[in-house]
């Protein structure tokens, strides 16, 4: 079953045409790794098919439910991250978190404003699985994380349809059925 | 545990000018908007109360020391209004590096107790006004302190001491010379403390939500920034509501037959437009930083419109029923009937308050004083139609 179909997707911010022409098919049990230098439009894709940004030009279907991790976490200060996370359950319709990956249940009596960039990151990785969504994705996902919740994001993620954006080598050669290359805007 | 010690080896010192211009800089400008809000706050209702027949400043000075519960009122409504405000001096983006920078200490602490003053002002002028120099000093270096003392006490819980020792010496209702010596060499140290401890997070941390509704759990995310970020803004809409309140129930008490109802919507038009302005910022704050969630999630608009429009609502809308609750008790009218008018009133204002700031922050060319023009358009058109009814 396809999960996305993006074709032809255009997308500028301010003057400056950050995706030139982006087409992706994925299906249900891929792990598509998007690749490419800084800048190259990998951030802004992958906003565009998690419906943050919306495309300038071209198609996009997208089918199912999202947990979308961005590359900084925006979590809001004045919230403690258990509330942070019921705020997310709410929002996809979820009845209670269940039990939390990443070990993030000991930081839910803490404020999001006191977290470390590895604790902000579990976090936000956390509320993207809550639910267990049909797509995931994120965003540079290891970035900040030790060894022990890398590897729990690679043990998850090998069972989990997704789009990744990320830099680290070793996590797309273990996880990604196929990697593309976005270069001056251009994905296919 | 002492502080680290700052490397006096090869830097160049740094002078109390360059402290207190590094202090300005990177503090003043979040506790200027927070000290404007205050004086505006507290300056709207004072200017009606203070005006040439109504109350003098000797009178509400010489009633803080003649009762002590006028006193306790007084000092505690106070310290509700500052503390909120002063807390920016201590949390406000940049400080991180301001302490990271190891600053020379006399200079760091001056500078800071002198933006402290700040927020003081209206207070300060009060008792100026009221009893002189050394009251009017002794009212704001106290206020400084206990403020500053509170934000330690929720980090170290030793320091609620240091506060009720403090409140212990405000309820003997000290002559201003004591208060203005006590104020002096207190302030600076409460201050240095919160400086110190603000950044850590407060000891107790209670979970307020559960997973629900979409719409109620938006509602309460937004409810939770004005309760733990804006107290400020909430206090100030207080004041306001406050002020019209009481106004009206001395109204309804000389006359309480004369159309209690036109007369409560005329009263109150103002106070509750003004009290659902001071909620926009937060709460449009609130939302922007939910954004890409929302849209990730597909949240339909309307239920994140529903819970924009309930987060400024209610602070005006619980003020409003009390404000019903008061004033049938003045004018022995149905409780019912004025609570749940004043109520129907102040949703009607706060969602005409929260739509234009709704507007104006799709727009790109938005500005303080364009809300301003609407929020007293709104008000202005409000009283108009209460007064015509």
């Amino acid at each position: 079953m396809v999960i996305i179909e993006a074709r032809e997707i255009r997308k500028s911010l301010g003057r400056r045409a950050v995706l030139r022409s982006a087409s992706l098919t994925l299906k249900r049990g891929e792990r598509v790794v998007v690749s490419g230098g800084n800048g190259s439009g990998k951030s802004t894709f992958l906003q565009v098919v998690s419906g943050v940004l919306s495309a300038d030009h071209g198609e996009l279907g997208v089918r199912g439910s999202i947990g979308f991790a961005p590359e900084k976490p925006d979590l809001p200060e004045h919230l403690l991250v258990g509330e942070w996370l019921d705020l997310v359950a709410s929002l996809k319709g979820l009845r209670g978190t269940g039990p939390l990956p990443f070990g993030v249940e000991e930081l839910s009596g803490t404020r999001t404003s006191a977290l470390s960039l590895g604790q902000r990151q579990r976090v936000s990785l956390a509320g993207a699985w809550l639910g267990e969504p049909a797509l995931l994705v994120l965003d540079e996902p290891t970035n900040g994380l030790d060894a022990e919740n890398r590897a729990e994001v690679v043990s998850r993620l090998s069972r989990a349809t997704a789009l990744i954006a990320t830099h680290d080598r070793s996590l797309a050669e273990a996880i990604a059925t196929r990697v593309v290359t976005v270069r001056d805007g251009v994905l296919s | 545990m002492s502080e680290p010690k700052a490397d006096s080896g090869s830097a160049t010192p740094v002078g109390a000018g360059l402290v207190l211009r590094g202090v300005l800089r990177t503090l003043g400008r979040p506790l200027l908007l927070n000290a404007t809000a205050l004086s505006v706050a507290v300056g709207i209702p004072a200017a009606i109360l203070f005006s040439a027949n109504g109350l003098r400043a000797e009178q509400v000075v010489a009633l803080s020391h003649h009762s002590w519960f006028a006193r306790a009122a007084l000092w505690a409504g106070w310290f509700m209004l500052s503390a909120p405000a002063l807390s920016a001096l201590f949390d406000a983006p940049g400080s991180r590096t301001l302490r990271a920078l190891r600053l020379p200490r006399a200079p760091l602490i001056g500078s800071l107790c002198v933006l402290a003053l700040l927020p003081q002002l209206p207070w300060a002028i009060l008792f100026v006004r009221g009893a002189g120099v050394g009251a009017g000093w002794a009212a704001a270096t106290l206020a400084i302190a206990l403020a500053a003392s509170s934000i330690t006490a929720r980090r170290r819980a030793s320091f609620w001491g240091v506060v009720l020792l403090g409140a212990l010496f405000l309820s003997c209702d000290p002559p201003a010379w004591a208060g203005a010596l006590c104020g002096s060499l207190w302030a600076p140290f409460a201050v240095h403390a919160a400086w110190r401890r603000a950044l850590e997070q407060p000891r107790v941390t209670v979970r307020l939500t559960r997973p629900t509704h979409p719409v109620f759990a938006l509602y309460i995310a937004h409810s939770l920034r004005l309760l733990r970020v804006a107290r400020s803004r909430l206090m100030a809409a207080l004041v306001m509501a406050s002020t019209g309140c009481i106004g009206l129930v001395y109204s309804l008490r000389n006359d309480p037959a004369e159309r209690p109802v036109q007369r409560a919507l005329a009263a109150m038009a103002l106070p509750l437009t003004l009290s659902a302005a001071a909620c926009c910022a937060p709460v449009i704050e609130s939302e922007a930083r939910l954004r890409s969630l929302l849209r990730s999630l597909r949240v339909p608009r309307v239920f994140v419109l529903a819970a924009f429009l309930l987060a400024i609502a209610t602070p005006s809308s619980a003020l409003a029923a009390t404000t019903g609750i008061a004033a049938s008790s003045a004018c022995h009218g149905s409780t019912v009937l004025l609570g749940v008018t004043l109520l129907a009133w102040a949703v009607s204002l706060s969602s005409a308050v929260a739509m234009w700031a709704r507007l104006l922050e799709r727009r790109a060319r938005r500005s303080a004083g364009t809300f301003a023009a609407g929020v007293t358009l709104i008000a202005a058109l409000a009283l108009v139609s209460a007064l015509s009814w």
